[in-house]
This record gives C-alpha cells, sequence and structure tokens, in this order.
C-alpha cells in the first residue's frame, strides 16, 4: 500500500522543492499511468502530469485530499487524453501459448481494461496502486461510499468475465 | 466464484504486479520546471533525477582490463560483389570452443580456426564487427571462473591473438549467456548472475538479491566499468542488442514471479556511474528474441518480422520467409543482414534472402 503525505503544502513555485515534494509519489503515478497507457507510453503521462502540476501548483488545496490523490487525479487526466489522441496502429498478431498462471494474469488484465471507465479506475486505483477507499475518491472526486458500490459493480462484472474465461 | 474471490485474486495480481513494477519514471526536470522551454523528454529519458536508487561507482584500477593488447588486424578479405555489405563471416560456439567461420554461404563454411584452448568452453560470445570490409575484426569470449568470476578472452583475426582479461575485472558475479559487443567496438555489454543471495558472501560473491541479474557495460578504450541491475526484482535478462550508433543497448528482461516479460533499452550515454534506469519500451512480446531493424525494435515470430517498438506500429509485419521459431537472432548493424538459429540450424538472411550455414553453432554474430 503507498502511503500518503498528508497536510503537505506546494512549495511555492521552487523548482528543486517540487522535485522533493512529488518524489515520494512517482512510483504510483508511473504505475498508475503504465496500467491506464503502456509501459512505452507511462513516462511520456507522467511527464505531461507532471508540467500540469507544476503549472497548477498554487490550486492544490491540501484540506480536499493528499497531495498524492491530487497528482494521481492529474495522471488519470492526463492518461484519458493520451490515450484519445493515440490511436493504435499497425497488424495484429497471435499471441503464443503460454504458461496457465500467465495466462490467468493476462485474463484478469484484459478484463480490468474491458470494464467501464470509472469502474476500471476505481480497480486500478484501489488493487494495483494500493490506494485505500478514501484516497480513491478523492482521486476519482467522489465520495467513499460511490467508490465503494463502484468496485463492487467492477467486481461483478470480472466475476462474470471471468467465470466464462476459466470454463473456456 | 464469489466476490471475496474476486476480491482476494485482484488483491494478489495487485502485490505481484507492483512488486515486478518498481520503477520510478524518469522525469526531465527542466520539461517540468521550465514549461515554456523545449520538450527534450525522449532525448533525455535517461537522465532522470537520482532520488531513489543508490548509485555505485565501479571504476577499474589503473592497468585495464586486459592483461595485454594487440593491435586489430585486418583480415584481408574483400567482399565480393554479390554479397556487397554482407559480412562475409562470423564467430560462433561449437563444441565448447570458440570458432571463426570464414565466408558462410548457403552450403558451406569454407574454414573455421582461432578456438580457444581454454579446457572449459565459453559461456558467451561476442564479436565486433568491422561494417565497411566485412569481416569480423574482434571476438570477446567469457568463461566462468569458479561461482562469481569472470574471465573474458579476446580473439583477433588476421594474427590469431588472444589476450584474456583480469578475473576481478567482474568480480562478484559471474557470466551468464548474453554478451554483446556495439557495432564501433568500443563497448562490451554482458550479463551476470549470482547465486542465491543466502550462499552469495560465504562465496565472496556480490550481493545481489536471489535471482535479480545485472548488465555490465565495459568501456573498451577506458575501461570503465557501469552497471545496471534488475533488482530487486528477479529477473532473466537476454538477448543483448546495440543500436548502430552504439549508444542504446536493447534487451528482454523476463521478470519473476508473475512472469513479467519488458523489452528494456538502456541509455548508455546516461550520466552517473551506474546506470539506474532502463526505459521500457514494451511489454509481453511474442518472442524474445528482440533485434534492431533499422533503428526500431523488431523480432521474428511464426516465420514473420514483426515491429516490436518503433516508429511503426506494434505488430507490423516488416518482412516474411523465416524459420517458423527462432531461438536466437544476431543483426548486423545495417539491419539488412541477420543470423538467426532455429531448431539446431544456423541461417543467414541477405536482405530477404535464407540460406543455412553448415555446423551446430550457439551464439553466431557477425
Amino acid at each position: 500500500m503507498e502511503v500518503a503525505v498528508r497536510g503537505v503544502a506546494v512549495p511555492d513555485s521552487d523548482a528543486d522543492e517540487f522535485r522533493g515534494w512529488v518524489a515520494p509519489h512517482l512510483i504510483a503515478m508511473g504505475r498508475l499511468a503504465t496500467r491506464l497507457t503502456s509501459a512505452a507510453d507511462s513516462d511520456d503521462v507522467v511527464q505531461e502530469a507532471l508540467v500540469r502540476a507544476w503549472r497548477k501548483r498554487s490550486k492544490y488545496d491540501e484540506t480536499r485530499g493528499t497531495a498524492q490523490s491530487w497528482l494521481l487525479a492529474i495522471v488519470a487526466d492526463r492518461a484519458r487524453r493520451h490515450r484519445t489522441r493515440t490511436r493504435a496502429t499497425g497488424e495484429l498478431i497471435d499471441l503464443p501459448a503460454l504458461r496457465p498462471d500467465v495466462e490467468r494474469g493476462l485474463d484478469l488484465d484484459h478484463a480490468i481494461a474491458d470494464l467501464p471507465k470509472r469502474q476500471r479506475l476505481a480497480v486500478e486505483l484501489h488493487y494495483l496502486i494500493g490506494l485505500d477507499v478514501r484516497e480513491c475518491a478523492a482521486v476519482m472526486g467522489c465520495s467513499d461510499g460511490t467508490v465503494k458500490s463502484t468496485l463492487f459493480d467492477a467486481r461483478a462484472k470480472l466475476r462474470g468475465v471471468l467465470e466464462e474465461t476459466d470454463q473456456s | 466464484m464469489t466476490d471475496d474471490d474476486i476480491d482476494r485474486r485482484l488483491r494478489d495480481h495487485g502485490t505481484a504486479w507492483r512488486e515486478a513494477n518498481h520503477d520510478r519514471a524518469g522525469i526531465d526536470w527542466d520539461a517540468v520546471t521550465k514549461p515554456t522551454g523545449p520538450r527534450s523528454w525522449r532525448a533525455l529519458a535517461g537522465a532522470s533525477v537520482a532520488a531513489v536508487v543508490v548509485i555505485v561507482a565501479v571504476v577499474l584500477a589503473a592497468g585495464g582490463v586486459f592483461s595485454h593488447s594487440t593491435p586489430a588486424a585486418n583480415h584481408g578479405h574483400e567482399p565480393t560483389a554479390a554479397m556487397h555489405g554482407a559480412p562475409l563471416n562470423f564467430y560462433g560456439i561449437a563444441r565448447r570452443k570458440v570458432w571463426y567461420v570464414d565466408f558462410p554461404t548457403a552450403l558451406d563454411a569454407q574454414s573455421s580456426g582461432s578456438d580457444s584452448d581454454r579446457d572449459d568452453g565459453p559461456v558467451a560470445l561476442g564479436v565486433a564487427n568491422d561494417v565497411k570490409a566485412g569481416y569480423v575484426r574482434t571476438a570477446y569470449a567469457a568463461y566462468r571462473i569458479g561461482r562469481c568470476r569472470t574471465l573474458i578472452e579476446r580473439h583477433h583475426i588476421g594474427n590469431a591473438e588472444s589476450s584474456v582479461s583480469d578475473p576481478d575485472t567482474i568480480n562478484g558475479s559471474a557470466v551468464a549467456t548474453p554478451m554483446a559487443v556495439s557495432p564501433d567496438g568500443t563497448k562490451l555489454a554482458l550479463v551476470t548472475t549470482a547465486p542465491l543471495s543466502a550462499r552469495s558472501e560465504a562465496l565472496g560473491c556480490a550481493p545481489l538479491r536471489s535471482g535479480s541479474q545485472q548488465l555490465v557495460i565495459i568501456n573498451l578504450r577506458t575501461h570503465a566499468v557501469r552497471r545496471w541491475s534488475s533488482s530487486p526484482n528477479p529477473g532473466t535478462l537476454s538477448s543483448l542488442q546495440w543500436s548502430a550508433d552504439s549508444r542504446h543497448l536493447a534487451f528482454f528482461a523476463l521478470y519473476r514471479p508473475m512472469v513479467i516479460s519488458r523489452v528494456q533499452v538502456l541509455d548508455t550515454a546516461a550520466p552517473g556511474h551506474d546506470y539506474e534506469l532502463a526505459k521500457v519500451v514494451a511489454m509481453n512480446p511474442t518472442s524474445s528474441s528482440i533485434f534492431w531493424w533499422h533503428g526500431q525494435l523488431a523480432t521474428i515470430y511464426r516465420g514473420s518480422m514483426h515491429v516490436v517498438a518503433g516508429r511503426d506500429g506494434v505488430g507490423k509485419v516488416l518482412a516474411t520467409g523465416f524459420p517458423s521459431e527462432v531461438d536466437s537472432i544476431s543483426s548486423d548493424p545495417t539491419g539488412n543482414h541477420l543470423l538467426l538459429t532455429s531448431g539446431g540450424t544456423t541461417y543467414r538472411w541477405d536482405s530477404g534472402q535464407l540460406s543455412a550455414i553448415k555446423g551446430q553453432w550457439t551464439q553466431p554474430g557477425w
């Protein structure tokens, strides 16, 4: 579980302090960017998110959430924009036969990727990035209860997909 | 399957995924804190903030890597018109020895020689090719000395001389299979591994975490050694491939326990002592044998050459007519000629023409 740094004010226009302020959250930002786009694009997404955070740093309100949730919300937004302007090119190719445990993990990843956007974001934040429900709510801009119900709906949807996959 | 089952499965998946994806994004801070300036993220991808990883400096003592050196010799061959631009010969390992093979064509490998006089067989082989003249200039063979020392033997074409490195050059870990010389002949990349950490200290080996491997880059001019480690992830590194400009080293990494594979690229010009980052450019490629193809990374899968990462779309078919299963590939710096092994047979591919080479070779390279 990632540890959020609470109550840390954004330093005032000091690049070095800004670096120190975001450094504890870079791993989580990189992970979320990877989950929401791809490993190849994640660095660019994080970079864009940090540029955005730097420009908007004066708007950060520590009373509304942790630094990590604020930064992750920016990453999620940048990843969404990145996906819409980057379209897949090239031909699809068949995957080779994989070991059962690898297939199992890929099945789960594919199922997560096919979830509706909000459900996917909730699953990625809670299970993959390791945020608790409150932190997820801060990133998603909703209540704790909404996050819980979104996660419940996502698990129900995943259950249906995975049961079908496991049987096949 | 209950809601709790799904919850547990997701938690396990997330834990394993985080374990396997510990990387911190490399950040070009100038582009962040000076957004009005030019964005040079890709060019500076390797130049990130040194905030997480401890950098260890390993610089060799005076005296250099090799106990003695001899000048590179010209073999004297000139490429024929029919094979213009194609390497004329290669190095390979066969019968536990290093062999130099002259004029490998579809039907014949004309001559061989320059084998090592060591009793134990080489573990890894790398060759430095003279692109202009089309011949192999130098070959490097690595041998394990005990559990965690490595000796590198250098073979020169033409004068048949050899020289050996100080086994302590790469102390603390033993060489694993892959090794590759940069096209300009100035850098040698190899993979080393160490016994399980529980026994490492007793054996005098490097304290690598169990199962992790490290890339070792030796500058053959300055004798400086720089490293990049897969630690803390247990991982297997393979298919080392230098870019044509001898700056970037691509490799295939298989990380456990989730068996996540990545194609990563190390920028050897990145500042610092040891390397901190190796950029991930592709996840779970269809084959572990990658190579540079005119500036983009490709692999051969089911008889076709596909893009793994690069300007063309991932999966795009670049060429066909290869064996269906390819074990290893060596590309010459021009990208027009390949050496590949498949099912115990070695082939060369010259701009669309595939021909088999006699002999049982492992790690053949131009």
